[in-house]
């Protein structure tokens, strides 16, 4: 009976090539995006004869488990995600705190000197960091901030220039009698935008907070820089350093590449939504 | 018109009163752009001219950091290098995250699933995939090698010869980045509004023509914006080179910013390397702005 509807519905639509045609492309690129992946997991799964040999085998057979334990203990990455947790997090709360204020200042207030103030901060995104990385490393030197999460955090808890821009962008578009009616309910400016104005911006501020929290958590330079002790380390040097002792068991290295990627193909998946719509937030001002 | 002038008096006080709430609530950023940018710029040219491995006293030398990196040959070596990168990394992305746009945007089933494979490799780790592709790229073992061995191809030493390196990881970039340039050319196609291609078919224009006629100039915008970003982010790449090859093999990935790594915490030449970091700002900031001087000949923005 099924089969017969599923007929009659086949001969009814008959088949767009042209979508065939797409899907099969689509399909090939889409093998070449996961298929690093799939390998990883693969050759994390073979034991150290299996992994090289020849002709290679996707479905390792038997699957070696203990890899991952073995990465897990001699990367110390439990502590590492907790590092990498503490400086992403912390970092990625204060600045968005931080830059939907001076963004509602931008946005929603009136002073002398505004649009050149948010020239200023317009042209500093046009620094490379290369520029201001090695007189900051002497400056946290100074401070006594070497091997210490500070220069990692501390930066972003002034707001940061793209995510003010884009939160002011959007807070443009709510209309100022938000604003008002605030006002005549005898707020001021600061209830105004924690009160009224940052609940609207809940999208956008998670969109951006989750592209920021990524961008901290998979920073390599800075970490690299600035912290040398092991148990201060984060994911991306514990893995690092990882590739420096066992370069040749790649078993083992893809096990732990496994683990480092977990959580953040976990918050993609999770977040996805949020994170495709900030990407747009950014594409859009070109 | 004397019951006015409290009225009026407290209006202006208000106003000024906002006026302080305002520059209060942009304050913070101000303050960052003075601590960890400005400081750090004028410290940084300073530093330029200096002679200093932050153990012994600096010393002014004027320009002669600058003087040492123009007549040396590791300057030439590493914008080589960063160019070749930027020349097939850069194309390779957009012309690929376009493709993908195209396809995904013929109203077929299953975009959701499309996207979420095609950008997972943007957002993760790239110490990580890059550790997978060395893997993959391994000369002896690596996947990519037994494949074109089980077709009859001899092995290509990816990584590991002067020739290949760069391409090498050029390639692992246009994997990683296509799937971001894809999200946007779709934002980009889904903004070109319907009526035009109506009229090109009017008119009997076919697919092709329509495609080089209306969605390329629509989406021009979005290219312009792809091509700047990637410019002045692919200039200064360094993660993913220094976790495949270190720069090597010899000084075959070895880019401008390694240089300036390597200088400043390798070799605790800090003069040098602050001028390495000025000679990198004025390549990305007279590139951006050639790119901007060009935008006229071939950016659309009638709509």
């Amino acid at each position: 009976m099924s089969d017969r509807k599923a007929a009659i519905v086949y001969n009814k639509k008959p088949v767009n090539w042209k979508h065939v045609v797409l899907h099969i492309v689509l399909l090939c690129v889409c093998v070449i995006s996961m298929f690093p992946f799939v390998w990883m997991i693969s050759s994390s799964l073979k034991d150290s004869a299996l992994i090289f040999s020849y002709p290679p085998e996707l479905i390792p057979h038997p699957a070696t488990w203990s890899n991952y334990p073995v990465a897990w203990e001699e990367t110390g990455m439990g502590r590492a995600m907790i590092n990498s947790l503490i400086i992403a997090v912390t970092a990625t709360v204060g600045n968005m705190f931080v830059s939907s204020m001076v963004a509602y200042g931008f946005a929603k207030t009136n002073f002398k000197g505004k649009s050149a103030c948010f020239m200023i901060v317009l042209s500093t995104m046009m620094i490379p960091s290369q520029v201001t990385l090695i007189p900051l490393f002497i400056i946290f030197r100074q401070f006594g901030w070497i091997n210490t999460y500070y220069p990692l955090i501390v930066p972003s808890l002034f707001g940061t220039a793209a995510n003010v821009f884009m939160m002011r962008q959007y807070m443009l578009k709510i209309p100022d009698d938000f604003r008002d009616s605030g006002f005549i309910d005898g707020c001021g400016h600061f209830r105004i935008w924690l009160q009224i104005i940052l609940p609207m911006c809940v999208p956008t501020l998670v969109s951006l907070g989750v592209l920021t929290f990524m961008g901290h958590w998979n920073n390599y330079m800075g970490p690299m820089i600035y912290i040398s002790s092991r148990e201060k380390m984060t994911v991306p040097l514990v893995l690092r350093t990882f590739q420096g002792n066992y370069s040749t068991q790649w078993n083992l290295l893809m096990a732990a590449a496994c683990i480092a990627l977990l959580p953040i193909i976990a918050l993609y998946i999770a977040c996805q939504r949020f994170i495709i719509s900030g990407i747009m937030l950014g594409g859009i001002k070109g | 018109m004397r019951a006015k002038r409290p009225e009026n008096a407290k209006a202006r006080t208000l106003e000024q009163r906002n006026a302080r709430v305002g520059y209060l609530m942009i304050s913070p950023i101000l303050i960052g752009i003075a601590l960890f940018s400005v400081v750090p710029v004028v410290f940084s040219l300073f530093i330029s001219f200096t002679d200093w491995d932050m153990l012994h006293e600096q010393t002014w030398i004027g320009l002669e950091n600058y003087r040492e990196i123009f007549t040396g040959n590791m300057l030439g070596i590493v914008t080589k290098n960063t160019a070749v990168y930027c020349l097939i990394a850069i194309p390779g992305a957009i012309f690929f995250g376009l493709l993908l746009a195209l396809a995904m945007n013929a109203r077929i089933r299953g975009v959701a699933l499309y996207r979420t494979a095609f950008f997972m490799p943007n957002i993760t780790t790239t110490v990580a995939v890059c550790i997978v592709w060395t893997w993959l790229y391994n000369k002896d073992y690596g996947l990519i090698n037994n494949l074109l061995n089980m077709v009859g191809l001899p092995s290509v030493r990816w990584i590991s010869s002067q020739a290949y390196a760069m391409p090498s990881v050029a390639i692992m970039s246009v994997w990683q980045a296509m799937g971001y340039d894809m999200i946007l050319l779709t934002a980009g196609l889904k903004g070109i509004d319907q009526t035009y291609y109506e009229a090109a078919q009017i008119d009997g224009a076919n697919g092709w023509q329509s495609f080089w006629r209306i969605t390329l100039p629509m989406l021009t915008p979005t290219l312009f914006f792809l091509v700047v970003t990637h410019c002045i982010s692919y200039i200064q790449m360094f993660d993913a080179a220094f976790i495949m090859t270190e720069g090597g093999p010899g000084y075959a990935t070895r880019t401008i910013v390694m240089q300036i790594y390597n200088t400043a915490f390798e070799y605790f030449r800090m003069g040098e390397a602050a001028s390495y970091a000025w000679v990198l700002f004025a390549v990305v900031f007279i590139i951006t702005m050639i790119q901007f001087k060009l935008q006229d000949k071939w950016v659309n923005y009638d709509v």
